[in-house]
């Protein structure tokens, strides 16, 4: 049996990592969508008269790329920061410790940097595509 | 074991037995206890999945041979509308949650969920509901619009009930599914055992905690939806009019922001069905447990961005359709991370060939095939070809038999034992998957061809010289190979006679199978503590330690039902909880409730009105008796030399949680609303229509002041509870009452006033819908707030228990959110523009 004081013993330092910091690249990813979306179909449905308007919207959609990259990347180094605080271990970070708990986490914020960072390119990629609303 | 505590331990279980004891006779029906309830839910599930499977085959019999004459247009109308509802409303998210009621304590070793009778009212709603919409086909007034309901299908051209049943019944029985997400939610993170850190977590209650969540977003909008909808039909409030300024398109937009996350909210509770029993068979902790954390959220989240490519037809600017197009293609990279987990799984581990193993490989290969017609759909150019062809018949029954359907199967021969206490055919059990495999294909594949070659869906025949005659009869046979592959396993699970099943009859590792067989009530001896992903496995003398009633609360001296409620992280033991035992006041809720909506839909109103207030009366009574107890003592021991509060308040609390769970969904729905509001902005010149006909600025500014205002008191009001000061607590909460009725009634004066017809246009529809919506939540507020005083009168709540007034002021943290945004849409917005 593994010592069952193991998590009791943890206690002392403690960390309070936020469950909901797996939310946050998502989120972004999000925001950004409904910003594309918003900004695109206001335009086109408000104040669309030629191709050359549309350029505001695609500069738009790249604006908020860049800025939606940027604050994913900065999850993502929080997440590596907290991944290298507990030393560096091969997966599946099971054990009933602190460091293992926090390199879960830590990697899981990782990869749903990475893939917010995918998601948000994927759909930025149609401000490159599209030169006007059709 | 000495003689003492040999005696010491038939007492606990005395004692556990006395607590956890089902009512006998007529008085069973007013258990609320999970492994009851969540039997019940299972059971009305699949008995409407066997339903809507029947209609399934009435329609494929239809549709076997050119201008059938089988069925009318008329029925055939019916049933297909039918067969997609109860399927999707009725069946596919019911059974997810009837599941999770089930298993869901014991899989986190907890003695029940934190609302045992909120699930069981839940659950009455959801069979009343369900009973009430299928009943409708028997009298031929079911409705015909299609599970989507599309006006002006729906509006204009469907003048009888029909329609009215599926949205006030559908909407009824939503409050069964958002009751169940709160339950699921506030179970998984406050209801695991002690140690069971976050990263430990069973990979079941990861995909639940996700689904449960999504469920709050996704529901909300198709209420929102219902009611816009059922204004329409029921008082000719135009707002899918276009003469009149409405949008159909709107319900679309509504409809589909539900509808596919929706998909997902019925994929991923299989596939952690999948993830539950690869492992067990694989003999072997699953693979790339992060990955698949990820991908369960990643999923959950992108899935919201991709329910415009169920309209690609409709006209939207290609720009809108290429961002959904991308998100939608993006969906597959999260989908495929959890496939090829669990082929790493099985390639790391053993493959034990059991029912549950075929049925979970099965499912995941054929929804494989589905999942690649859903990337080719995703296609905007490819959808615009196959859309509204049997094609995508094809596509979606892929997804959902392989993706839902197998895994529930798999499911149902895998949790039998755990639930009964027998063991299902491994015989039949074959037959059986064998049969649905075949039948699967034999029905759906040759669709993909009928598709392609121009056959529409929803139509009840089609022509012989359309050429797809062979393809139709293949797929009814296909059908009958399938429907008789689910009538074994029918057979399988009512035959008498089944072997009994010993402990852990599939030497799992997670802790749902620490249960007894044949399994008691009490769920288990004691509440562990977890130190890993698969404790069965990897602690030793894990199962006789809580036998012995070695771990936390072994014991139930006062004879009351408690489990412990753990830290949101590291499931750190922090309160007591006493969950409330039978009653029929959940059932009387329920059925008034649905008279409420049941009335509404033969507008029969003053009838809607005395049942919706009796279901209120009901409701109260309820949260009086079973809610916020103040217990006898302050602290309980509960074993292992750790001693618990009994009574918590604020976050601490899982009524805290509750409230705050429903206050998003309920947010959900109101920005659905303010969401039409702006919709209809884009697709007009002129709204708000100039010159601008109400609500005017005088009433709604003075609304959002008094609710500001009695948001402010409601907050002082706690705050003078929790100093002991009486005085200032009944004045504080009165004048808070009286300012919140003050701006309800002030708010419906803005567009009163200013004389807004809700029948000539949209505009002063939609003013109206989110004034009344507000007006009403601020009614809701006063009952709240007089509740708390009546509590404290009746000596319930006091300065040290006040769990009430501190759930009833996160409550009015939204309402001043809602009241605020609602006048700075209708009074404030008009002024922009």
């Amino acid at each position: 049996m593994k010592s069952s004081n193991n998590h009791l013993a943890g206690k002392k330092r403690e960390e309070k990592p936020k469950l909901w910091s797996f939310a946050i690249p998502p989120i972004i990813w999000s925001l950004h969508f409904l910003a594309c979306y918003i900004t695109a179909s206001v335009w086109c449905a408000k104040v669309a008269e030629n191709a050359s308007d549309f350029m505001i919207v695609r500069v738009a959609i790249a604006i908020y790329t860049a800025l939606a990259l940027t604050f994913i990347f900065l999850q993502a180094t929080k997440g590596r920061r907290l991944f290298k605080q507990q030393g560096l271990r091969q997966l599946p970070h099971s054990d009933d410790t602190i460091e293992d708990r926090n390199r879960f986490l830590a990697f899981v914020i990782i990869l749903i940097c990475f893939l917010s960072a995918v998601a948000t390119l994927f759909v930025g990629f149609t401000g490159i595509i599209f030169r006007s609303c059709n | 074991m000495t003689d003492a505590s040999k005696r010491l331990k038939e007492t606990q279980e005395k004692n556990l037995k006395k607590a956890w004891k089902v009512p006998e006779g007529w008085r069973y029906w007013s258990e609320v206890n999970n492994s009851e309830v969540g039997l019940w839910y299972a059971g009305a599930s699949f008995c409407f999945f066997l339903f809507a499977g029947t209609l399934a085959l009435l329609m494929r019999f239809q549709l076997a041979i050119p201008e059938n004459s089988f069925l009318s247009a008329k029925i055939y109308n019916q049933i297909f509308t039918m067969h997609g509802t109860v399927m999707m409303f009725l069946f596919a998210i019911p059974i997810f949650e009837a599941i999770s009621i089930l298993i869901l304590p014991q899989l986190l070793g907890a003695r029940d969920l934190p609302f045992p009778r909120l699930s069981a009212y839940g659950f009455w709603c959801f069979l009343i509901g369900g009973i009430f919409v299928c009943a409708s086909l028997f009298f031929g007034v079911a409705p015909e619009g299609g599970w989507f309901m599309y006006p002006p299908l729906t509006t204009k051209y469907q003048p009888g009930v029909g329609a009215d049943i599926w949205l006030l019944g559908l909407t009824f029985i939503e409050i069964a599914s958002i009751a169940a997400s709160i339950e699921l939610i506030v179970g998984i993170l406050k209801c695991r055992p002690p140690g069971m850190r976050i990263h430990l977590m069973p990979i079941y209650a990861w995909y639940i905690l996700v689904v449960a969540i999504m469920i709050l977003f996704a529901f909300p909008p198709l209420i929102a939806g219902d009611i816009l909808l059922e204004m329409n039909r029921a008082f000719d409030w135009p707002f899918f009019d276009p003469a009149r300024g409405g949008d159909p398109l709107l319900w679309q937009h509504l409809f589909w922001i539900f509808a596919h996350p929706e998909v997902y909210i019925i994929f991923l509770p299989s596939v952690a069905l999948v993830a539950t029993i690869l492992p067990t068979f694989a003999r072997r902790p699953l693979v790339g447990y992060s990955w698949v954390v990820l991908s369960a959220i990643g999923t959950g989240f992108i899935s919201f961005g991709l329910w415009v490519h169920h309209m690609f037809t409709t006209g939207l600017p290609g720009i809108s359709l290429g961002i959904f197009s991308a998100a939608s293609q993006m969906v597959a990279i999260p989908t495929g991370i959890q496939l090829f987990c669990f082929l790493a799984t099985l390639l790391a581990g053993k493959f034990v060939k059991t029912v549950p193993m075929l049925f979970a490989c099965g499912g995941m290969a054929s929804f494989v095939i589905g999942g690649l017609t859903g990337v080719m759909l995703a296609i905007a150019p490819f959808d615009f070809q196959a859309h509204d062809s049997f094609f995508i018949v094809a596509h979606l029954h892929y997804v959902l038999i392989g993706g839902s359907v197998f895994p529930i199967l798999g499911g149902i021969y895998y949790f039998f034992p755990l639930v009964r206490g027998k063991q299902l055919s491994e015989k039949l059990g074959r037959k059986a998957f064998w049969l649905i495999l075949i039948g699967l294909n034999v029905t759906f594949f040759p669709m993909h061809f009928s598709g392609l070659l121009g056959m529409p869906r929803r139509v009840f025949t089609y022509s012989e010289s359309l050429g797809v005659g062979g393809y139709n009869i293949v797929s009814t046979i296909g059908a009958v190979i399938l429907a008789t592959g689910i009538l074994i396993i029918v057979i399988d699970v009512l035959r008498p006679n089944k072997r009994s099943s010993k402990r852990d009859p599939w030497k799992a590792g997670t802790l749902e199978w620490l249960v007894n067989m044949p399994p008691g009530q009490w769920g288990v001896r004691s509440i562990p503590v977890v130190e890993s992903r698969y404790p069965l496995w990897q602690q030793s003398n894990f199962t006789s330690n809580v036998d012995e009633g070695n771990f936390y609360l072994p014991d139930a001296q006062e004879e009351m039902r408690e489990t412990l409620v753990t830290t949101t992280v590291d499931a750190r033991p922090i309160h007591c909880l006493r969950v409330p035992g039978p009653t029929f006041v959940t059932i009387f809720a329920a059925i008034f409730t649905g008279g409420f909506f049941i009335f509404s839909t033969y507008k029969w109103y003053w009838l809607a009105t005395a049942s919706g207030i009796l279901a209120l009366g009901f409701i109260l009574y309820w949260l009086w008796t079973g809610t916020a107890w103040i217990p006898e003592k302050e602290r309980k021991d509960v074993g292992m030399g750790k001693s618990l509060p009994l009574y918590a308040s604020g976050p601490k609390a899982v009524g805290w949680w509750a409230m705050f769970i429903t206050m998003l969904a309920d947010l959900t729905a109101f920005i659905s609303l303010v969401f039409g509001y702006f919709f209809y902005w884009t697709v007009h010149e002129d709204f708000p229509p100039e010159p601008n006909p109400g609500p005017g600025i005088f009433f709604p500014t003075l609304a959002a002041g008094l609710g500001v205002g009695a948001w402010a008191l409601t907050c002082l009001s706690r705050r003078w509870n929790r100093l002991d000061n009486a005085r200032l607590f009944y004045f504080s909460i009165g004048t808070a009452a009286l300012m919140a009725a003050g701006a309800s009634l002030s708010l419906l004066a803005g567009p009163w006033v200013t004389g807004l017809d809700p029948k000539q246009h949209v505009y002063p529809a939609i003013v109206w819908v989110l004034t009344i919506w507000s007006a009403l939540h601020l009614g809701v507020g006063v009952i709240m707030q007089l509740y708390c005083a009546a509590r404290r009168i009746g000596g319930k709540m006091s300065s040290h228990y006040n769990a009430d007034i501190t759930n009833v002021t996160l409550y009015w943290h939204f309402m001043a959110l809602t009241i605020i945004v609602t006048v700075m849409v209708i009074s404030g917005f008009p002024l922009l523009v």
